[in-house]
């Protein structure tokens, strides 16, 4: 079905029509020049039949003129309207994506597709289409003419013709072998060189910027090398091609200069033959280019049909409603990739209007928790249940109209802070969207240009961290969740705004939710109704913190560290 | 104007190219002669009527032409073949000549020009606006010789053959001139749209790809949808604004080319039936005149690649414009620093800094605290001479910065960043880093990094390759191995710029342990963001309101300076609060 998507619509197919048209219009000039021709050759031309002949150049002129302004035009906007209906359609299927697709790779891929992808394809549909449709007409029509006047030289042209399908499939066999090692050789040479401008300050202080990093200037070197070996191995193909496409030329003109010598063809008819053989070496000469080029756009399409045949999230009929907000993970096991285990068999308690603490080295796993409540992920194994109903039942919207999730990762709108908030929660009242900033110490809003109306840039980059993070602090306040996740988030601030920060916390805690949060540092959780130490995927103690200091294993040697921290 | 600047870019890009401009220019030499040789087949057509009218049309004429064509086509070929393989190694070697003189100047660029910003400007410049160069030096410039010297050449044989009729046939260029430059200028009219367009498009769709999580949670789908759909219309109804005025010019353009059949028919003719020119004249014409124009169509794309492609070289002039530090004395045997009455501004406006004094003893280890924004970064920088100051003057061991060889300058002042660096080498490479050290010296640093025990617990070893198992190291891991390799380099004075990292407890102990042997017997400088770390240094300098307020050791500090006194508590504040299912309680501890 979306497959008809990437087809040109109506408005296209009539502009490609009136392009191919039109290229048979102009090949009425020749009948003209033809007829002028065998007028001369008869003897009998007055300056009357050229004066006719001018007339009717001219009306194939000014019918050109017009049809090839309307398909033309026609051609561009049928091409915005196949980018239009691409882009749209992308739209809807990424929102059908499960939302664990969108990794920061993969976003910037599916933005990629959306932009520049449907606009390279376009090009291919607009440009090369209509061409490729045209000339290919116009060589079948030239051909079947040559046949009717001398049938060697209507084969030969038909040769030429055929013998265009094996060149491209062998220029496309050599870009494959040399284009995918000039692919690797690309990524490797862009990532040296992401490397090298990463660690350029580490680099330098170590003596090996610029002509001594040797190992950025072999992989520049390689890269250089192997896009000529690549460039190699193409360009001839195209160049043989031309020069038997000119033999074949050269031998139909043998054969028409031998036909009229012995008879079997006029003089006028030779001309036209010689040139409607000249005439194809140029026309396969574009034929061919534009073939290779449509070949290579084909690319983009792969791409973007690639993103329709994602699997999309499973529709769920399950009316998952739950009436608690205890959470439960019975036996859970979940890699990123295959064969990892990030969770191996994890089982544990979150008790309903409570603070439940997650800690544990880094890489243990404490954030996959959280992308598999939020159902960014679905579990490999086990089972997750939010007051005894099955996440697996749930839609993603449904199971995230509980939650809300406060990070260092805060993603806002391009729009002013007041719909930021209001996105949260619509039906939240003016005086309770000031209440919410105001016991999210966001009083930063007081002093902006416009308020609370002022717009926060592309993902606020016009707050600094520690405002967005607040924000998302009002926002969650604000939206009265039933579940907070909150990964303690202050690593990167300065003292002031962590206690800005922690303090908002303070007061999003009062509304007595049911809390999971990911600790990093210990005295902050030391009060926390529940503490579940993991360890390898599992969890390996949970209880209070004064339980857990008796139990003296992992949670001990934590604490006991944590106090030698300055 | 345009066309000055268009010759600056393109003898900068000659210049740059060095000795392989050479090769472009053989390639341009073989695309002439491609186009030379481009005429031996109207030739042909030209002879043959001409052979044809007088009757001496014979079998071995027959053979003569079809072998002059296939010679000449070949000729052709190859020369063409020649010019395309030459311009692509000439393009290639240029752009790793470039791509290694935008490293090699960065090399010597103050540290301050390489802020995160122009890293991601340089590298898109070294990854996408350098390989754009290829675009033109391998294809635009060998294509433009082909293009524009094929109807030259046509035109003079034509001229040759027929004065008169050669110069009604480029008539059409005429007219093209004129709908060319309506056509410009109707497109120039959408500039502002396209862009304000094209940027709100792809920012919509960055919105809605990177905020779906949140229009998921937040029931936004059909919202946001729509705002979506929305930037697309527009960029709809703009593109096909755009074809409805300039698409029918274009089409003009393109047919009107051909319009010189239209005068030379009837002129042509003319002269023919008074006896003034022979039939092969008045066909050459009518054919062959009418189409060879069409060879000079492609050449409104290149104009549109030209201006793409000089871009490209102006941003890489602008990175190379960039004045370098060069020459300079030894870096001083004596390490104590001195920061004399410094003032400083980015934009020559906001001043950061102003009034700065500063003495640190040799060995001795000072913090810097203040709020953000203040310039305490600053300042540091100032002293590795990530730029230069505007007012006073800093020594190191008595020697002015500015005096001191800047590499030599970096190499004795290591900087140890909240980001730990690696490269994709081996473990062992990333602690030696150039340097020609044993193992048996790596594992010493290692082992004062704390990370020597780990290290060996992986079945490589010292050999584990950085590149397919950095993934899974933790953060607290790869800062400790480049502490190993600062450790190892042994520089005398020493920068850290120190976050609060997200690193466990246990780790972070480690890397404490680490950098406290790092640090003995060096001239530290830390940027305290954890104020406890305070504790550990001889002194504390306070940077508030773009200036030095107090240097005190930190008991004295808390007494005597009320910022700092009011960070020490929102420190301690910040430290001791525990949350709980009430909202939490701070105690005091």
């Amino acid at each position: 079905m979306t497959n008809k998507l990437f087809y040109p619509g109506k408005r296209l197919k009539l502009a490609i029509a009136g392009v191919v048209i039109e290229g048979m219009i102009s090949g009425c000039n020749f009948v003209v020049l033809f007829k002028v021709l065998e007028l001369i050759f008869g003897n009998t031309i007055s300056f009357h039949d050229i004066g006719m002949a001018t007339l009717y150049l001219g009306i194939v002129f000014a019918l050109r003129l017009i049809l090839y302004s309307i398909s033309y035009t026609q051609s561009q906007i049928g091409g915005a309207v196949v980018s239009k209906d691409l882009r749209v359609a992308l739209g809807d299927k990424l929102r059908r994506i499960p939302l664990g697709a969108f990794s920061k790779q993969r976003v910037g891929y599916y933005i990629n597709a959306a932009t520049s992808e449907v606009a390279d394809f376009e090009q291919i549909l607009t440009h090369k289409l209509a061409d490729i449709i045209k000339y290919s007409v116009l060589m079948v029509v030239v051909s079947a003419y040559c046949a009717y006047l001398n049938i060697y030289i209507g084969i030969i042209m038909f040769m030429l013709l055929i013998i265009l399908f094996p060149t491209i499939q062998l220029s496309i066999i050599q870009v494959q072998k040399y284009g995918t090692a000039k692919n690797l050789a690309r990524e490797e040479n862009v990532s040296a060189i992401t490397e090298y401008l990463t660690g350029s300050q580490t680099l330098r202080s170590y003596g090996l910027a610029g002509e001594k990093n040797t190992a950025l200037r072999k992989s520049m070197k390689y890269f250089s090398n192997i896009s000529y070996r690549y460039e190699r191995a193409i360009i001839p193909i195209g160049f043989a091609f031309m020069f038997f496409v000119y033999i074949g030329a050269a031998i139909s003109i043998y054969i028409a200069v031998n036909a009229t010598l012995s008879g079997n063809l006029s003089i006028p008819q030779m001309i036209v033959m010689v040139m409607l053989s000249l005439f194809s070496c140029k026309v396969e000469a574009t034929l061919y280019i534009s073939l290779v080029a449509y070949r290579n756009l084909l690319i983009s399409k792969g791409k973007i049909a690639g993103i329709f045949k994602e699997e999309e999230e499973k529709e769920v009929v399950g009316n998952y409603a739950p009436k608690r907000f205890d959470i439960s993970f019975r036996d859970v096991c979940f890699g990123y990739e295959k064969g990892q285990k990030v969770l191996d068999g994890m089982s544990f308690d979150i008790p309903e209007n409570r603070i439940t603490a997650i800690v544990g080295d880094s890489g243990s796993g404490k954030s996959t928790i959280f992308n598999l409540l939020t159902k960014y992920y679905e579990p490999e194994k086990g089972k997750i249940t939010v007051g005894g109903e099955e996440l697996s039942g749930a839609n993603a919207e449904q199971v995230l109209s509980d939650i809300s999730l406060v990070d260092q990762d805060v993603f806002l709108f391009n729009d002013t802070i007041r719909n930021n908030l209001l996105f949260a929660a619509p039906e939240a009242s003016e005086e309770e969207v000031l209440d919410a900033c105001r016991k999210a110490n966001c009083s930063f809003i007081e002093q902006l240009p416009d308020g609370i109306d002022t717009v926060v840039g592309e993902n606020g980059n016009k707050l600094s961290g520690g405002e967005r993070q607040r924000i998302s602090v009002a926002r969650a306040i604000l939206r009265k969740s039933n579940i907070v996740l909150l990964d303690e988030a202050t690593s990167s601030l300065d003292i002031e705004n962590e206690l800005l920060v922690k303090k908002a916390v303070l007061n999003l805690l009062t509304l007595g939710k049911t809390v999971v949060m990911i600790a990093h540092t210990l005295p902050i959780i030391q009060c926390a109704d529940r503490i579940l130490v993991i360890k390898d995927g599992k969890v390996v103690e949970s209880g209070n913190h004064e339980e857990l200091i008796r139990e003296n294993g992992k949670y001990a040697s934590m604490w006991k560290a944590s106090l030698q921290v300055k | 104007m345009r066309n000055e600047k268009e010759k600056k870019g393109f003898s900068l890009l000659m210049q740059w190219a060095g000795r392989d401009k050479y090769l472009i220019y053989i390639s341009a030499f073989f695309a002439l002669l491609a186009s030379l040789c481009g005429i031996v087949p109207y030739l042909v057509f030209y002879r043959l009527i001409d052979s044809a009218v007088d009757g001496t049309l014979s079998v071995n004429y027959g053979v003569r032409i079809a072998w002059w064509l296939i010679i000449f086509t070949f000729v052709r070929v190859i020369c063409n073949a020649v010019a395309s393989l030459f311009s692509h190694k000439g393009a290639y070697n240029t752009l790793f000549k470039v791509r290694c003189m935008v490293t090699e100047h960065m090399a010597k660029m103050p540290m301050g020009a390489l802020n995160e910003r122009s890293l991601g400007e340089i590298k898109c410049v070294m990854n996408e606006s350098i390989e754009k160069l290829e675009l033109f030096l391998a294809h635009n410039i060998p294509e433009l010789v082909l293009y524009l010297s094929g109807p030259v050449v046509m035109f003079f044989w034509l001229f040759s053959v027929h004065h008169k009729l050669a110069l009604i046939s480029i008539l059409p260029l005429v007219f093209v001139v004129f709908v060319l430059a309506a056509m410009f200028k109707k497109f120039f009219k959408f500039m502002d749209r396209i862009n304000l367009s094209a940027g709100s498009l792809s920012s919509t769709v960055s919105e809605y790809v990177n905020g779906m999580r949140l229009i998921k949670a937040y029931n936004m789908s059909v919202k946001s949808f729509k705002k979506y759909s929305e930037a697309i219309e527009e960029q709809f109804s703009m593109w096909s604004d755009i074809s409805k005025t300039t698409g029918p010019l274009y089409a003009i353009y393109v047919v009107l080319l051909e319009c010189g059949i239209l005068f030379l028919v009837p002129a042509g003719g003319w002269l023919y039936v008074h006896g003034h020119v022979t039939p092969g004249v008045l066909l050459l014409f009518a054919f062959i005149g009418t189409q060879y124009l069409t060879d000079i169509r492609p050449l409104q794309e290149l104009a549109n690649n030209l201006s793409f492609v000089l871009n490209g070289v102006q941003q890489v002039k602008e990175i190379l414009d960039v004045p370098v530090f060069e020459g300079g004395q030894a870096f001083p045997k004596k390490h104590h620093i001195s920061v004399q009455n410094v003032g400083f501004s980015y934009d020559g406006k906001v001043k950061v800094l102003k009034n700065v004094n500063l003495e640190i003893e040799d060995g001795e280890k000072i913090a810097v605290v203040g709020a953000s924004g203040e310039g305490k970064t600053t300042l540091v920088q100032l002293i590795s001479r990530f730029y230069d100051v505007n007012e006073g003057q800093i020594l190191i061991g008595g020697v002015n910065v500015k005096d001191i060889k800047y590499e030599e300058l970096l190499q004795n002042v290591s900087i140890i960043f909240q980001q730990a660096f690696l490269t994709r080498g081996t473990i062992f490479e990333n602690i030696a880093m150039g340097k020609k050290a044993t193992l048996e010296e790596v594992r010493k640093a290692a082992k004062m990094a704390q990370i020597d025990e780990f290290i060996m617990s992986l079945p490589k070893g010292y050999e584990t390759k950085v590149g397919n198992f950095g993934g899974r190291f933790s953060g607290g891991q790869k800062q400790r191995i480049c502490i190993a390799r600062a450790i190892l380099k042994d520089a005398p004075i020493l920068i850290l710029d120190e976050a609060t990292s997200a690193a466990d407890p246990e780790n972070q102990v480690e890397i404490d342990k680490a950098i406290a042997n790092l640090c003995k017997g060096k001239t530290v400088i830390i940027v305290a963001h954890r104020l406890g770390i305070t504790a550990l240094c001889h002194r504390v300098a306070v940077v508030e309101k773009n200036t030095i307020t107090d240097v005190l050791p930190l008991q004295e500090l808390i007494d005597k300076n009320e910022y700092f006194a009011k960070s020490w508590d929102s420190y301690t504040a910040a430290r001791n609060i525990r949350y709980t299912a009430m909202g939490g309680d701070v105690s005091d501890e």
